[in-house]
């Protein structure tokens, strides 16, 4: 077995039987830097590590070294020499000379090492201003974006858009990066999704080009990240986005943000990150209305080549009602049947064509699904649920499932009242009532409801 | 654990430990600071694995013991307190209250044996400095360090200690700053890069007293001064040979009043672009020197002061604030700029003065 080797299944077993906190604070950058007749030499990265090791768990090093290699009689610790990591691509030309100018050459160094940031954009060109169709829905959103795209730094810095999945955000974000691309060549732009700018730093980190990784998003001038709630959770991710942010924001370079929720909604995000999205515009893209999907059906029928009739269009319009990405694939499936059999669909035909996107076959939701979701959710029994206790623990989640089952069920108050130990038909219509009136204001009432729908319908689906 | 101590020897004392605690670090133990009774004295320590405090405070101990507190909680509280005594105790195991004239504060505490151990130095070297002569150079030079990570050596300020002689100097490679000055008593060659951090630290903690006692290996340094210690890693690694950029002749040389240049910088900033450069024009000949700045999306500034000069003219573009950090910290009526070709180091210093230097590159013209 190697040093190496040796102390990676030291540190696998310590890790097993310390705390994890303890295990990052005191093993972090620890490794074995000689090893000879049964002395054993730990390099630690600091004098307070090797205090700590030395006086806490030296019994506990010796006694797992000694499982995996006989021989190990005693360990040592010495403060190892940092090393920095690798930048052959920032050292600087001469180490005794003051370099002239050294802040331009460093810039057109990185320059040098990705001559094309901006082919590294990333942006779909079929995202532009001109295919976004608005409504009052998304005009708020609309109108904040071409702002940014025509001055960028100055107006809304960051912009944060939000709204539900398939409404538009990737669009706009998109056509603010081709906007500001086509008017300002030379802008260098980025558009990422959050999801990939985690990887990139973890990648990074891996690597130990953190540094790289840091310069590389400093540089930009227009950032653009999607999907920021998949930050939640995430801290070092965070911390790391949350510098790069200051420093943008800082030096008056474009901000733009989506997001499927409100910052407040997301959980698992740090205050001070919180506060600096808050601290710009935020714009929410909601569902299309029912003009609005018509104008998108025809709009992307015309983009297919063929014109839809206007029953076509009402009878899907009518059908998808919450995202737009669906209207998409209607518009798609009927393409492909204009191609296929050279003629535009009647209603009847297209009423069979889309039959399996709009009447797709689903279970009902049953009493009892929203019954043991909600109870699943809130950690309490079903049968809590229906006696009478009035605990309060119990009261929210009982209203909750009174809420639904009118909301999704459409039941009537009293079959609710009924199902649940029956109560009283004012009962319910109380318990509902107080549900959607913190609907109106409590976010995170919002958000347990959206959890709740979703695992409702992931149970059945 | 149970003592009474005067409100502010304690509140001075949590104050000088409480900055390096960190809000949150993975380990929750390391957001608190320790209180120990040793000696008739009260110890309280903080560390963040890269620096250590440790203060000691004058207390009247009715019972040994240990405990560790919230180190923000426990600062707020201190500071809003009223009434001239505060008495620490321990209640149960897991608790700890102080209390004061009319209020008291009860906390959670974590037990002090999970508190780290600030190490001792070994093989140290030892060395006495005067306190104000360590405080001004390090205050003069710290805002020159480089704050990025590319180089981590130029990450710190630099201090090579040789024979009675202190030289301390920081640069993040456009621009430097020199303080040199003597020691009472001779000592060994070394030489060190304390952590920015650190040395803010520094600043804070050590600002009165005669004398400063340093000890240092090559890993770690300890400041200590009565009954205040701070003790932090070293930077490793080399340090530039900048004495090679420090120019030793110069070909114009202009006396300036300090207050009109900072003016004229700070007016002229207004027209600058986003490299925040300037022109600065010297014409000794005329006794004039002239600052300009340019700007499309904004406008032109055009400036003039007067100077005292000798030499030829020498026009070179600068960044203005690296001329405003060195002249806030300068402190003669008239400064002294010096400089070769428009390509070449700028000496800045105060005039009739050798302590402190600053060295600043031109940005490259445009």
């Amino acid at each position: 077995m190697t040093d190496q080797e040796l102390w990676q299944t030291v540190l696998g077993e310590i890790e097993l039987s310390v705390s994890r906190a303890n295990f990052i604070t005191w093993f972090k950058n620890t490794s074995i830097s000689a090893r000879e007749n049964g002395g054993v030499i730990v390099s630690v990265p600091n004098g307070f590590t090797k205090e700590w090791l030395e006086n806490k768990y030296h019994k506990f090093i010796l006694k797992a070294l000694r499982t995996h290699a006989v021989d190990v009689k005693d360990v040592r610790y010495i403060i190892g020499a940092y090393t920095p990591p690798k930048r052959e691509r920032f050292e600087p030309i001469s180490e005794n000379r003051f370099d002239i100018g050294s802040l331009d050459e460093q810039i057109s160094v990185a320059e040098f090492e990705q001559p094309s940031l901006i082919n590294e954009v990333n942006l779909n060109t079929r995202y532009t201003f001109s295919s976004f169709i608005i409504g009052s829905s998304n005009e708020l959103a609309y109108a904040a974006a071409k702002a940014v795209a025509g001055s960028p730094g100055t107006l809304y810095n960051p912009l944060l858009i939000y709204g539900g999945v398939g409404l538009g955000k990737t669009h706009l974000m998109q056509a603010v990066g081709n906007e500001i691309y086509q008017t300002r060549p030379g802008t260098k732009i980025k558009y990422v999704a959050a999801e990939r700018f985690t990887t990139e730093l973890v990648n990074s980190i891996q690597e130990k080009r953190i540094e790289e990784f840091k310069q590389r998003y400093r540089q930009i001038d227009v950032l653009i990240i999607d999907d920021i709630q998949f930050l939640s959770g995430k801290e070092k991710t965070q911390e790391e986005f949350f510098h790069t942010f200051n420093h943008l924001f800082a030096t008056n370079k474009q901000i733009v943000l989506s997001s499927d929720r409100p910052p407040k909604a997301i959980a698992a995000i740090e205050e001070r990150l919180r506060s600096r999205l808050e601290g710009g515009m935020i714009a929410d893209v909601g569902a299309p209305e029912f003009e609005m999907r018509i104008a998108i059906l025809k709009k992307k029928a015309q983009e297919r080549g063929f014109d839809l009739p206007e029953d076509v269009a009402m009878y899907i319009a009518t059908k998808i009602q919450k995202n737009i990405r669906e209207l998409e694939g209607a518009v798609n499936k009927i393409a492909a049947y204009v191609l296929h059999a050279k003629t535009i669909p009647s209603l009847k035909i297209t009423e069979k064509i889309l039959s399996s996107l709009i009447n797709q076959p689903k279970r009902m939701v049953l009493v009892k699904d929203i019954l043991k979701t909600v109870g699943e959710f809130y950690d309490i029994h079903i049968d809590e649920i229906i006696n009478q206790s009035r605990r309060k623990e119990v009261v929210k989640p009982r209203q909750i499932v009174m809420y639904l089952l009118r909301e999704e069920l459409r039941s009537s108050y009293p079959a609710i009242g009924a199902k649940l130990g029956n109560r009283d038909h004012t009962t319910v219509m109380y318990g509902c009532d107080k549900i959607s009136k913190s609907l109106e204001d409590d976010l995170t009432l919002q958000e347990e409801l959206r959890l709740i729908r979703e695992r409702l319908y992931a149970s059945i689906g | 654990m149970r003592f009474t101590c005067i409100r502010s020897y304690l509140y001075d004392a949590v104050a000088a430990v409480e900055r390096v605690v960190e809000k949150s670090t993975a380990l929750p133990i390391l957001q608190n600071v320790l209180l120990k009774t040793e000696k008739g004295r009260v110890l309280i320590a903080g560390t963040n694995l890269e620096i250590g405090v440790r203060a000691y405070c004058q207390a009247k101990i009715d019972e040994e013991g240990e405990i560790t507190l919230p180190a923000k909680t426990l600062m707020q509280f201190l500071t809003h307190l009223q009434g001239e005594k505060v008495v620490v105790k321990t209640t149960a195991a897991t608790g700890a209250t102080i209390e004061a004239e009319n209020a008291s504060l009860e906390l959670k505490t974590l037990d002090a044996k999970d508190f780290p151990i600030i190490p001792e130095l070994s093989e140290a070297l030892q060395v006495t400095a005067p306190t104000k002569d360590l405080h001004t150079a390090l205050g003069s030079l710290v805002f020159f360090a480089a704050s990025g990570e590319v180089r981590p050596e130029l990450g710190g300020v630099f201090c090579a200690f040789d024979g009675e002689m202190v030289r301390v100097a920081a640069t993040d490679s456009f621009r430097l700053g020199e303080y040199i000055f003597s020691l009472p008593k001779k000592t060994n060659t070394f030489s060190c890069i304390i952590p920015t951090r650190t040395v803010n630290e520094f600043l804070r903690i050590f600002s009165n007293g005669e004398n400063v006692d340093i000890s240092a290996n090559t890993n770690q340094i300890l400041f200590k001064q009565a009954d205040r210690e701070l003790i932090s890693r070293l930077i490793e690694g080399k340090y530039p040979d900048y004495t090679a950029v420090i120019p030793t002749t110069f070909a114009t040389r202009a006396y300036i009043n300090r207050e009109l240049f900072i003016q004229a910088l700070r007016a002229a900033s207004a027209c600058s672009g986003k490299n925040k450069e300037v022109k600065i024009t010297l014409v000794p000949q005329k006794n004039k020197l002239h600052i300009e700045s340019r700007n499309s999306d904004v406008g032109e500034y055009v400036g003039e002061i007067p100077c005292e000069g000798k030499g030829g003219d020498l026009a070179v573009t600068c960044n203005y604030q690296y001329f405003l950090d060195a002249l806030g910290k300068l402190e003669s009526e008239m400064v002294s700029l010096e400089g070769n070709k428009e390509t070449d180091p700028l000496l800045l210093k105060n005039i009739n003065a050798i302590k402190l230097r600053y060295v600043i590159m031109p940005l490259r013209s445009y």
